[in-house]
Protein backbone atom coordinates (compact mmCIF):
# COMPACT_ATOMS: atom_id res chain seq x y z
CA UNK A 1 0.00 0.00 0.00
CA UNK A 2 1.21 3.52 -0.77
CA UNK A 3 -0.64 6.26 1.12
CA UNK A 4 -0.14 9.47 3.08
CA UNK A 5 0.80 12.59 1.13
CA UNK A 6 -0.22 11.23 -2.27
CA UNK A 7 -2.95 12.21 -4.72
CA UNK A 8 -4.38 8.67 -4.89
CA UNK A 9 -3.62 6.09 -2.16
CA UNK A 10 -3.26 2.73 -3.90
CA UNK A 11 -2.99 -0.92 -2.96
CA UNK A 12 -0.65 -2.91 -5.20
CA UNK A 13 -1.25 -6.65 -5.11
CA UNK A 14 1.68 -8.86 -5.96
CA UNK A 15 -0.08 -9.82 -9.20
CA UNK A 16 -0.52 -6.14 -10.10
CA UNK A 17 3.15 -5.39 -9.33
CA UNK A 18 4.22 -8.20 -11.64
CA UNK A 19 2.58 -6.36 -14.55
CA UNK A 20 4.59 -3.16 -14.14
CA UNK A 21 7.76 -2.55 -16.16
CA UNK A 22 10.74 -4.03 -14.37
CA UNK A 23 14.44 -3.24 -14.22
CA UNK A 24 17.45 -5.27 -13.11
CA UNK A 25 20.59 -3.98 -11.41
CA UNK A 26 23.51 -5.24 -9.37
CA UNK A 27 23.66 -3.92 -5.83
CA UNK A 28 25.43 -4.83 -2.65
CA UNK A 29 23.48 -4.76 0.59
CA UNK A 30 25.52 -4.21 3.74
CA UNK A 31 24.48 -4.12 7.38
CA UNK A 32 25.47 -0.83 9.01
CA UNK A 33 27.17 -2.97 11.67
CA UNK A 34 29.25 -5.02 9.23
CA UNK A 35 32.99 -4.99 10.06
CA UNK A 36 32.24 -3.81 13.61
CA UNK A 37 34.98 -6.10 15.08
CA UNK A 38 37.46 -3.58 13.64
CA UNK A 39 36.38 -1.06 16.27
CA UNK A 40 38.11 -3.31 18.80
CA UNK A 41 41.21 -1.75 20.40
CA UNK A 42 43.10 -4.97 19.60
CA UNK A 43 42.65 -7.17 16.54
CA UNK A 44 40.09 -9.92 17.06
CA UNK A 45 41.28 -13.21 15.59
CA UNK A 46 38.50 -14.13 13.18
CA UNK A 47 37.79 -15.01 9.56
CA UNK A 48 36.65 -12.60 6.87
CA UNK A 49 33.23 -14.24 7.28
CA UNK A 50 33.03 -13.27 10.95
CA UNK A 51 34.39 -9.78 10.35
CA UNK A 52 32.82 -8.81 7.00
CA UNK A 53 30.10 -11.44 6.50
CA UNK A 54 27.21 -9.00 6.78
CA UNK A 55 27.53 -7.73 3.22
CA UNK A 56 26.51 -9.53 0.02
CA UNK A 57 25.85 -8.62 -3.59
CA UNK A 58 23.12 -9.76 -5.97
CA UNK A 59 21.32 -8.81 -9.14
CA UNK A 60 17.96 -7.45 -8.06
CA UNK A 61 14.94 -7.20 -10.37
CA UNK A 62 11.75 -5.33 -9.62
CA UNK A 63 9.68 -2.21 -10.15
CA UNK A 64 11.21 1.22 -9.62
CA UNK A 65 9.49 2.97 -6.72
CA UNK A 66 9.34 6.12 -8.88
CA UNK A 67 7.08 4.20 -11.31
CA UNK A 68 4.60 3.43 -8.52
CA UNK A 69 4.78 6.98 -7.18
CA UNK A 70 3.78 8.24 -10.63
CA UNK A 71 0.63 6.16 -10.21
CA UNK A 72 -0.20 7.55 -6.77
CA UNK A 73 0.96 11.10 -7.43
CA UNK A 74 3.04 12.97 -4.85
CA UNK A 75 1.84 15.84 -2.68
CA UNK A 76 4.66 18.44 -2.86
CA UNK A 77 4.64 18.59 0.96
CA UNK A 78 6.00 15.02 1.07
CA UNK A 79 9.71 15.09 1.98
CA UNK A 80 10.07 11.59 3.47
CA UNK A 81 8.41 8.23 3.25
CA UNK A 82 8.08 5.61 5.95
CA UNK A 83 8.67 2.06 4.76
CA UNK A 84 7.18 -0.65 6.95
CA UNK A 85 7.86 -4.38 6.95
CA UNK A 86 5.40 -7.17 7.72
CA UNK A 87 7.64 -8.90 10.27
CA UNK A 88 6.48 -9.09 13.87
CA UNK A 89 8.15 -5.81 14.85
CA UNK A 90 6.83 -3.98 11.74
CA UNK A 91 10.37 -2.72 11.14
CA UNK A 92 10.01 0.87 9.94
CA UNK A 93 12.50 3.30 8.45
CA UNK A 94 12.21 6.87 7.13
CA UNK A 95 13.57 7.47 3.63
CA UNK A 96 14.11 10.90 2.03
CA UNK A 97 11.97 11.38 -1.09
CA UNK A 98 15.12 12.27 -3.06
CA UNK A 99 16.36 8.68 -2.67
CA UNK A 100 12.87 7.27 -3.30
CA UNK A 101 12.77 9.04 -6.66
CA UNK A 102 16.41 8.35 -7.52
CA UNK A 103 17.17 4.61 -7.55
CA UNK A 104 14.76 2.97 -5.05
CA UNK A 105 13.28 -0.31 -6.22
CA UNK A 106 10.58 -2.68 -5.02
CA UNK A 107 12.69 -5.81 -5.49
CA UNK A 108 10.89 -9.04 -6.41
CA UNK A 109 13.74 -11.16 -7.80
CA UNK A 110 17.24 -11.91 -6.52
CA UNK A 111 19.82 -13.37 -8.91
CA UNK A 112 17.02 -14.34 -11.26
CA UNK A 113 14.72 -16.13 -8.84
CA UNK A 114 12.13 -14.79 -6.43
CA UNK A 115 13.59 -13.28 -3.26
CA UNK A 116 14.79 -15.70 -0.61
CA UNK A 117 12.52 -15.74 2.47
CA UNK A 118 15.30 -14.28 4.62
CA UNK A 119 15.86 -11.50 2.11
CA UNK A 120 12.27 -10.27 2.22
CA UNK A 121 10.06 -12.60 0.18
CA UNK A 122 7.86 -11.67 -1.54
CA UNK A 123 9.18 -8.10 -1.80
CA UNK A 124 11.62 -5.70 -0.23
CA UNK A 125 12.65 -2.11 -0.60
CA UNK A 126 16.05 -1.84 -2.27
CA UNK A 127 17.97 1.40 -1.68
CA UNK A 128 21.27 0.77 -3.46
CA UNK A 129 24.34 1.76 -1.44
CA UNK A 130 22.44 2.45 1.78
CA UNK A 131 22.73 0.55 5.04
CA UNK A 132 21.03 -2.84 5.05
CA UNK A 133 18.44 -2.14 7.70
CA UNK A 134 16.73 0.56 5.62
CA UNK A 135 16.25 -1.88 2.70
CA UNK A 136 13.02 -2.93 4.41
CA UNK A 137 12.16 -6.60 3.91
CA UNK A 138 8.69 -8.15 3.71
CA UNK A 139 7.61 -4.67 2.70
CA UNK A 140 3.90 -4.01 3.19
CA UNK A 141 3.40 -0.26 3.44
CA UNK A 142 4.87 3.03 2.28
CA UNK A 143 3.51 6.27 3.72
CA UNK A 144 4.57 9.66 2.38
CA UNK A 145 5.05 12.22 5.15
CA UNK A 146 6.57 15.63 5.88
CA UNK A 147 9.00 14.59 8.61
CA UNK A 148 10.80 11.36 9.53
CA UNK A 149 9.17 8.93 11.95
CA UNK A 150 12.19 8.72 14.32
CA UNK A 151 11.68 4.98 14.52
CA UNK A 152 13.66 2.66 16.81
CA UNK A 153 16.19 1.74 14.15
CA UNK A 154 16.93 5.34 13.20
CA UNK A 155 16.69 7.01 16.60
CA UNK A 156 18.58 4.38 18.54
CA UNK A 157 20.35 1.49 16.83
CA UNK A 158 21.63 3.12 13.69
CA UNK A 159 22.57 6.47 15.20
CA UNK A 160 26.29 5.79 15.86
CA UNK A 161 27.82 7.73 18.73
CA UNK A 162 31.04 9.68 18.15
CA UNK A 163 33.91 10.17 20.63
CA UNK A 164 32.66 13.71 21.39
CA UNK A 165 29.33 12.31 22.58
CA UNK A 166 27.36 13.51 19.59
CA UNK A 167 25.76 11.00 17.23
CA UNK A 168 25.31 10.65 13.55
CA UNK A 169 21.67 10.38 12.60
CA UNK A 170 20.34 9.28 9.22
CA UNK A 171 23.77 7.95 8.31
CA UNK A 172 22.45 6.03 5.34
CA UNK A 173 25.48 5.68 3.13
CA UNK A 174 27.77 2.65 3.09
CA UNK A 175 31.05 4.33 2.24
CA UNK A 176 33.89 3.11 0.05
CA UNK A 177 35.44 -0.08 1.43
CA UNK A 178 37.50 -3.10 0.44
CA UNK A 179 38.91 -6.22 2.03
CA UNK A 180 41.07 -9.10 0.85
CA UNK A 181 39.27 -12.44 0.75
CA UNK A 182 42.17 -14.57 -0.60
CA UNK A 183 44.34 -15.11 1.29
CA UNK A 184 42.61 -14.36 4.57
CA UNK A 185 42.43 -15.75 8.10
CA UNK A 186 41.80 -19.48 8.06
CA UNK A 187 43.21 -20.00 4.54
CA UNK A 188 46.75 -21.32 4.91
CA UNK A 189 49.41 -20.61 2.29
CA UNK A 190 50.98 -23.78 0.98
CA UNK A 191 54.62 -22.80 0.73
CA UNK A 192 56.36 -19.89 -0.96
CA UNK A 193 55.65 -19.00 -4.56
CA UNK A 194 52.99 -17.38 -6.66
CA UNK A 195 49.63 -16.37 -5.21
CA UNK A 196 46.78 -14.27 -6.46
CA UNK A 197 45.67 -11.74 -3.87
CA UNK A 198 41.97 -11.18 -4.45
CA UNK A 199 39.21 -9.30 -2.71
CA UNK A 200 36.06 -7.22 -2.84
CA UNK A 201 35.61 -3.46 -3.10
CA UNK A 202 32.38 -1.45 -3.16
CA UNK A 203 31.00 1.99 -2.50
CA UNK A 204 27.52 3.35 -1.86
CA UNK A 205 28.61 6.40 -3.86
CA UNK A 206 29.02 4.62 -7.20
CA UNK A 207 31.68 2.68 -9.05
CA UNK A 208 35.03 1.62 -7.65
CA UNK A 209 37.71 3.42 -9.65
CA UNK A 210 40.88 1.93 -8.17
CA UNK A 211 42.16 -0.53 -5.58
CA UNK A 212 45.72 -0.53 -4.27
CA UNK A 213 47.22 -3.54 -2.52
CA UNK A 214 50.13 -3.68 -0.08
CA UNK A 215 52.15 -6.70 1.07
CA UNK A 216 54.26 -4.78 3.60
CA UNK A 217 51.61 -3.35 5.90
CA UNK A 218 51.00 -0.19 3.90
CA UNK A 219 54.58 0.96 3.29
CA UNK A 220 54.36 0.42 -0.48
CA UNK A 221 51.44 -0.19 -2.79
CA UNK A 222 50.69 -1.80 -6.14
CA UNK A 223 47.57 -1.15 -8.19
CA UNK A 224 45.29 -4.19 -8.48
CA UNK A 225 43.58 -5.36 -11.67
CA UNK A 226 39.80 -4.84 -11.64
CA UNK A 227 37.45 -7.49 -12.94
CA UNK A 228 35.27 -5.85 -15.58
CA UNK A 229 32.53 -4.83 -15.73
CA UNK A 230 32.58 -2.69 -12.58
CA UNK A 231 29.02 -1.79 -11.60
CA UNK A 232 27.96 1.17 -9.46
CA UNK A 233 27.06 0.33 -5.85
CA UNK A 234 28.02 -3.31 -6.37
CA UNK A 235 30.88 -5.66 -5.54
CA UNK A 236 33.98 -5.17 -7.66
CA UNK A 237 36.54 -7.99 -7.62
CA UNK A 238 40.19 -6.93 -7.55
CA UNK A 239 43.21 -9.14 -8.12
CA UNK A 240 46.93 -8.66 -7.69
CA UNK A 241 49.71 -11.14 -8.55
CA UNK A 242 52.05 -11.79 -5.64
CA UNK A 243 55.23 -13.74 -5.13
CA UNK A 244 55.50 -14.78 -1.53
CA UNK A 245 59.10 -15.35 -0.47
CA UNK A 246 58.09 -17.23 2.67
CA UNK A 247 58.83 -14.39 5.05
CA UNK A 248 56.43 -12.36 7.20
CA UNK A 249 54.09 -10.14 5.20
CA UNK A 250 51.07 -7.98 5.94
CA UNK A 251 48.43 -7.73 3.23
CA UNK A 252 46.11 -4.75 2.96
CA UNK A 253 43.83 -3.22 0.35
CA UNK A 254 42.60 0.33 -0.11
CA UNK A 255 39.82 1.41 -2.50
CA UNK A 256 38.83 4.62 -4.28
CA UNK A 257 35.42 5.34 -5.79
CA UNK A 258 34.47 7.40 -8.83
CA UNK A 259 33.29 10.25 -6.61
CA UNK A 260 36.90 10.57 -5.38
CA UNK A 261 36.32 9.08 -1.95
CA UNK A 262 39.11 6.97 -0.53
CA UNK A 263 39.03 4.35 2.18
CA UNK A 264 40.59 5.93 5.29
CA UNK A 265 43.47 4.28 7.12
CA UNK A 266 42.44 2.63 10.37
CA UNK A 267 44.26 5.34 12.34
CA UNK A 268 42.37 8.09 10.50
CA UNK A 269 39.08 6.30 10.97
CA UNK A 270 39.58 5.58 14.67
CA UNK A 271 40.65 9.17 15.35
CA UNK A 272 37.30 10.34 14.07
CA UNK A 273 34.98 7.55 15.19
CA UNK A 274 36.70 6.07 18.22
CA UNK A 275 37.47 2.51 19.26
CA UNK A 276 36.44 0.26 22.12
CA UNK A 277 38.11 0.43 25.55
CA UNK A 278 38.03 -3.35 25.88
CA UNK A 279 38.00 -6.15 23.32
CA UNK A 280 34.36 -6.86 22.41
CA UNK A 281 32.88 -10.15 21.26
CA UNK A 282 33.37 -10.79 17.54
CA UNK A 283 29.59 -10.89 17.19
CA UNK A 284 29.04 -7.70 19.19
CA UNK A 285 28.27 -4.39 17.53
CA UNK A 286 30.25 -1.75 19.43
CA UNK A 287 29.69 0.76 16.61
CA UNK A 288 28.79 0.99 12.93
CA UNK A 289 29.94 1.93 9.44
CA UNK A 290 33.60 0.90 9.75
CA UNK A 291 35.19 1.36 6.33
CA UNK A 292 38.90 1.36 7.10
CA UNK A 293 41.25 -1.37 5.86
CA UNK A 294 41.64 -4.95 7.08
CA UNK A 295 45.17 -6.33 7.54
CA UNK A 296 46.09 -9.99 7.16
CA UNK A 297 49.42 -11.01 8.66
CA UNK A 298 51.17 -13.87 6.86
CA UNK A 299 53.37 -15.97 9.15
CA UNK A 300 56.37 -18.02 8.07
CA UNK A 301 54.37 -21.26 8.29
CA UNK A 302 51.78 -19.83 5.89
CA UNK A 303 49.10 -19.16 8.47
CA UNK A 304 47.09 -15.99 8.08
CA UNK A 305 46.18 -13.90 11.11
CA UNK A 306 44.06 -10.80 11.55
CA UNK A 307 46.38 -7.96 12.62
CA UNK A 308 46.44 -4.17 12.76
CA UNK A 309 49.04 -2.32 10.70
CA UNK B 1 61.20 -27.40 -6.10
CA UNK B 2 60.77 -24.85 -8.85
CA UNK B 3 61.97 -26.00 -12.22
CA UNK B 4 63.98 -23.96 -14.68
CA UNK B 5 60.68 -23.23 -16.35
CA UNK B 6 59.34 -21.41 -13.31
CA UNK B 7 62.59 -19.57 -12.72
CA UNK B 8 62.36 -18.20 -16.22
CA UNK B 9 58.83 -17.04 -15.38
CA UNK B 10 59.90 -15.24 -12.22
CA UNK B 11 62.58 -13.29 -13.99
CA UNK B 12 60.08 -11.83 -16.45
CA UNK B 13 57.63 -10.72 -13.78
CA UNK B 14 58.18 -7.21 -12.55
CA UNK B 15 57.85 -6.47 -8.84
CA UNK B 16 56.12 -3.11 -8.35
CA UNK B 17 55.89 -2.89 -4.58
CA UNK B 18 57.54 -4.29 -1.49
CA UNK B 19 57.45 -7.91 -0.37
CA UNK B 20 56.83 -9.38 -3.81
CA UNK B 21 53.80 -7.58 -5.25
CA UNK B 22 53.88 -7.94 -9.03
CA UNK B 23 52.62 -5.71 -11.81
CA UNK B 24 48.91 -6.30 -12.43
CA UNK B 25 49.69 -6.22 -16.16
CA UNK B 26 51.17 -9.68 -15.68
CA UNK B 27 47.54 -10.81 -15.86
CA UNK B 28 47.19 -9.14 -19.27
CA UNK B 29 50.46 -10.39 -20.67
CA UNK B 30 49.28 -13.50 -18.96
CA UNK B 31 49.83 -16.68 -20.78
CA UNK B 32 53.24 -18.23 -20.79
CA UNK B 33 55.04 -16.04 -18.27
CA UNK B 34 52.47 -16.19 -15.50
CA UNK B 35 51.56 -19.79 -16.16
CA UNK B 36 55.17 -20.84 -15.99
CA UNK B 37 55.56 -19.01 -12.72
CA UNK B 38 52.51 -20.68 -11.21
CA UNK B 39 52.84 -24.21 -12.46
CA UNK B 40 56.50 -24.35 -11.63
CA UNK B 41 55.51 -24.27 -8.00
CA UNK B 42 52.23 -26.15 -7.96
CA UNK B 43 52.92 -29.19 -10.15
CA UNK B 44 55.23 -31.73 -8.64
CA UNK B 45 55.27 -34.11 -11.59
CA UNK B 46 55.37 -33.53 -15.27
CA UNK B 47 52.09 -34.59 -16.89
CA UNK B 48 54.02 -36.16 -19.71
CA UNK B 49 55.33 -38.78 -17.30
CA UNK B 50 51.85 -40.02 -16.40
CA UNK B 51 49.04 -41.74 -18.18
CA UNK B 52 45.51 -40.44 -17.49
CA UNK B 53 43.67 -43.34 -15.90
CA UNK B 54 39.89 -43.68 -15.64
CA UNK B 55 38.69 -43.26 -12.08
CA UNK B 56 35.61 -45.26 -11.01
CA UNK B 57 33.30 -42.25 -11.54
CA UNK B 58 34.41 -42.01 -15.13
CA UNK B 59 33.40 -45.59 -15.84
CA UNK B 60 29.75 -45.60 -14.73
CA UNK B 61 26.56 -43.60 -15.25
CA UNK B 62 26.15 -40.56 -13.00
CA UNK B 63 23.45 -39.58 -10.50
CA UNK B 64 19.96 -38.32 -11.46
CA UNK B 65 19.54 -34.54 -11.53
CA UNK B 66 17.63 -32.87 -8.72
CA UNK B 67 14.79 -30.59 -9.87
CA UNK B 68 16.47 -27.71 -8.03
CA UNK B 69 20.24 -27.97 -8.16
CA UNK B 70 22.36 -27.91 -5.04
CA UNK B 71 26.16 -27.60 -4.67
CA UNK B 72 28.43 -30.62 -4.77
CA UNK B 73 28.50 -32.64 -1.55
CA UNK B 74 32.20 -31.79 -1.39
CA UNK B 75 31.29 -28.15 -0.78
CA UNK B 76 29.36 -28.60 2.46
CA UNK B 77 31.73 -26.31 4.34
CA UNK B 78 30.71 -23.40 2.12
CA UNK B 79 27.93 -22.18 4.36
CA UNK B 80 26.74 -19.21 6.33
CA UNK B 81 27.53 -18.97 10.03
CA UNK B 82 24.40 -18.57 12.15
CA UNK B 83 24.10 -16.56 15.37
CA UNK B 84 20.83 -18.19 16.35
CA UNK B 85 20.65 -21.65 14.78
CA UNK B 86 17.91 -22.91 17.13
CA UNK B 87 15.57 -20.06 16.33
CA UNK B 88 15.34 -18.61 19.83
CA UNK B 89 13.16 -15.50 20.10
CA UNK B 90 15.87 -12.96 19.29
CA UNK B 91 17.66 -11.57 16.27
CA UNK B 92 19.13 -13.92 13.66
CA UNK B 93 22.40 -13.22 11.85
CA UNK B 94 23.64 -15.31 8.90
CA UNK B 95 27.08 -14.33 7.56
CA UNK B 96 28.45 -14.79 4.04
CA UNK B 97 31.64 -16.94 3.69
CA UNK B 98 33.57 -14.52 1.46
CA UNK B 99 36.80 -16.50 1.88
CA UNK B 100 35.16 -19.52 0.22
CA UNK B 101 33.60 -17.64 -2.72
CA UNK B 102 34.98 -15.84 -5.74
CA UNK B 103 33.61 -13.46 -8.35
CA UNK B 104 31.20 -10.63 -7.56
CA UNK B 105 27.79 -12.21 -6.93
CA UNK B 106 26.64 -13.83 -3.73
CA UNK B 107 24.66 -17.04 -4.26
CA UNK B 108 21.15 -16.63 -2.89
CA UNK B 109 21.56 -19.35 -0.27
CA UNK B 110 24.68 -17.62 1.05
CA UNK B 111 23.39 -14.03 1.02
CA UNK B 112 23.71 -12.52 4.47
CA UNK B 113 20.57 -12.07 6.54
CA UNK B 114 19.74 -10.14 9.64
CA UNK B 115 16.23 -10.85 10.77
CA UNK B 116 14.70 -9.53 13.93
CA UNK B 117 11.92 -12.08 14.12
CA UNK B 118 12.43 -14.48 11.23
CA UNK B 119 10.75 -14.60 7.83
CA UNK B 120 7.21 -15.89 7.85
CA UNK B 121 5.05 -14.68 5.01
CA UNK B 122 2.67 -16.62 2.86
CA UNK B 123 1.55 -15.02 -0.38
CA UNK B 124 -1.42 -17.39 -0.43
CA UNK B 125 -2.92 -15.92 2.70
CA UNK B 126 -2.23 -12.56 1.14
CA UNK B 127 0.24 -9.85 1.95
CA UNK B 128 -1.04 -6.35 2.31
CA UNK B 129 0.50 -5.27 -0.97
Amino acid sequence: MIHGLVARPLVFTLDALMRYPMVSRMAFVECGGNSAPLFSKEPIEATVQAIHGLVSCAEWTGVMLSTLLEETGIDPKAKWLIAEGADSLALSRSVPMTKALDDAMIALYQNGERLMPGNGYPMRLLLPGWEGNINVKWLRRIKLVETPAMSYYEARTYAPILPNGKAYQFYFLQEVKSFITHPSAGLKLNGPGFYEISGLAYSGNGRISKVMVSADGGKSWAQAAMQEPVHAKAFARFRAPWRWDGGPAILQSRAWDEAGNVQPTRAQFIAERGETKTVPSVTGFPNQHYNGPTSWGIERNGEVKHVYA
Amino acid sequence: MPSNRSTRGWKDLEAVAGNGLLDRRAFLKGGPVLAAAITGYTLSDSAAAQQLADDPWSAAAGNPLPAYGVPSRFEKSVARTLSNPRGEPRTHHARTPHHLLNGTFTPNGLHFVISHSGPRISTRTGTAW
